[in-house]
């Protein structure tokens, strides 16, 4: 059976991973390579690095960490930010990521998606969707979270899947960084009108948020962060609690 | 030596990684004048069946590719690779695989999500199972050829391996420990 993922992510500025919430307070983290490598070993079943400073192209920096990360770690890596093109996400593929996430350029132009699920298929095209909730539903951000759009979260992860988009990397604005459980009511709301996977995102701090997540939603994986990097939990722990829920997760 | 097939494919340099890390030799292989009598050879591949088929078109590579399976050299097919083993896909109708083992890809069932991406448990011949990564949307029938089956909705096969060829669905270059000693074994295997 297909196990359930937990994926790690990691922001990285400038080259190394650091943590903060919302773009400020950011602190140094550490080697995004060593921690790469660490969170593989300790079961993570996927890596997700965000290159957080990147606006308008893919930088060196990311592409220098996802290459050295590639040859050290044999486990899924998706990368996102900056990438706007073809040829941005071919940079970051030939780097040895697997995945490629696109947020704000897929908004700007849903033809994005078309276009790297044609020429690298839709398993390594990946919607990034950040959602707020408002009284007229959950709006969909870009811009790392600074700029709403009209549009709806649910509405925009169908016109990704239907233009191209493989998989759904969905974070709540409202739990991220709160810690206090995934944003069930909006998973289950993207999930319901997909049939692609679905990565939730925002909001996990304890095993618990994991197996209410896999327990009430369809998700496929759940991402965390600030919890591992400040080993408030592992990943092995939390595989240990979903497992003995007769959820199914790799255990090493 | 390992001839790794390089027309383009997504997962090359993944692939080309977790060679290096085995200490395995290979060399990228872009065109049939480049492939040696003592090769053995890795095809890669991931996206779309029928634009891997035309790419191995272009290269002129798909008569070489057949040619060299049938004089004994070992081949090995990863994901998508390994679907073009066969005659067909449903991903691509009207568009002919190598055609080395008999059968046609088939699509999942609607019901399910789509890709088939994670690990999944792949279940051996010999009752050795491990998790592996996969990354699918379809799929090759259990057949004379299976080596391993995996369930996802249905069984199906995970490896196949039939005299010198040998495919994995799965990615053993993305799947840790277990993936990159099944590769070790396959370079070990094929001499």
């Amino acid at each position: 059976m297909l196990a359930k993922r937990i994926v790690v992510c990691l922001d990285v500025a400038n080259g190394r991973v650091v943590k903060g919430t919302n773009f400020v307070n950011l602190r140094d983290a550490g080697d995004p390579v060593e921690l790469a490598k660490r969170y593989s070993n300790e079961g993570a079943d996927e890596i997700v690095f965000l290159d957080i400073n990147a606006s308008h192209e893919v930088r060196p920096t990311i592409l220098d960490v996802v290459s050295k990360t590639a040859r050290e770690v044999f486990v899924p890596l998706a990368v996102g930010g900056g990438v706007r093109s073809v040829g941005d996400a071919r940079l970051l593929l030939n780097a040895g990521a697997d995945k490629i996430c696109v947020n704000s350029a897929a908004v700007s132009r849903i033809d994005l998606l078309t276009e790297l699920s044609s020429e690298f298929g839709a398993q390594a095209t990946v919607l990034a969707i950040d959602a707020k909730n408002s009284d007229h539903g959950w709006k969909v951000y870009i811009k790392g979270g600074r700029q709403a759009t009209d549009l709806e979260a649910a509405n925009w992860a169908r016109l990704g899947q239907n233009a191209g988009a493989g998989e759904i990397l969905l974070t709540s604005m409202d739990t991220d960084g709160v810690r206090n459980g995934f944003d069930l009511n909006l998973v289950n709301a993207i999930c319901a009108v997909t049939s692609i996977p679905v990565i939730a995102s925002g909001g996990a701090g304890s095993a618990q948020h994991f197996v209410n997540l896999f327990t009430t939603t369809e998700a496929s994986a759940g991402l965390a962060a600030s919890i591992f990097h400040e080993k408030a939990t592992s990943i092995s722990s939390i595989k240990q609690v979903l497992n003995e829920e007769n959820i199914t997760v790799r255990l090493a | 030596m390992i001839a790794l097939i390089d027309y383009g494919a997504g997962n090359l340099f993944s692939v080309a990684n977790g060679l290096g890390a085995i200490g395995a030799t290979f060399r990228f292989v872009r065109e049939p004048s480049e492939l040696r009598d003592d090769d053995k050879i890795l095809l890669p591949g991931v996206g779309h069946f029928g634009q891997m088929m035309a790419s191995l078109d272009k290269l002129n590579l798909r008569d070489a590719l057949i040619g060299a399976a049938k004089d004994g050299r070992h081949l090995l097919g990863i994901c998508l690779g390994m679907q073009a083993l066969f005659e067909w896909s449903e991903e691509a109708p009207g568009i002919s695989g190598l055609g080395l083992l008999p059968g046609t890809v088939r699509s999942l069932p609607e019901h399910c999500r789509v890709p088939h991406m994670g690990w999944n448990s792949a279940r051996f011949a010999d009752g050795e199972a491990n998790w592996f990564y996969f990354a699918n949307s379809f799929i090759v029938p259990v057949t004379a050829a299976t080596w391993a089956t995996t369930d996802y909705f249905g069984e199906f096969s995970s490896a196949v391996r039939q005299g010198n060829l040998c495919g994995f669905q799965f990615h053993p270059e993305k799947s840790s420990r277990a993936g990159l000693e099944l590769i070790a074994r396959w370079c070990q295997d094929a001499g």
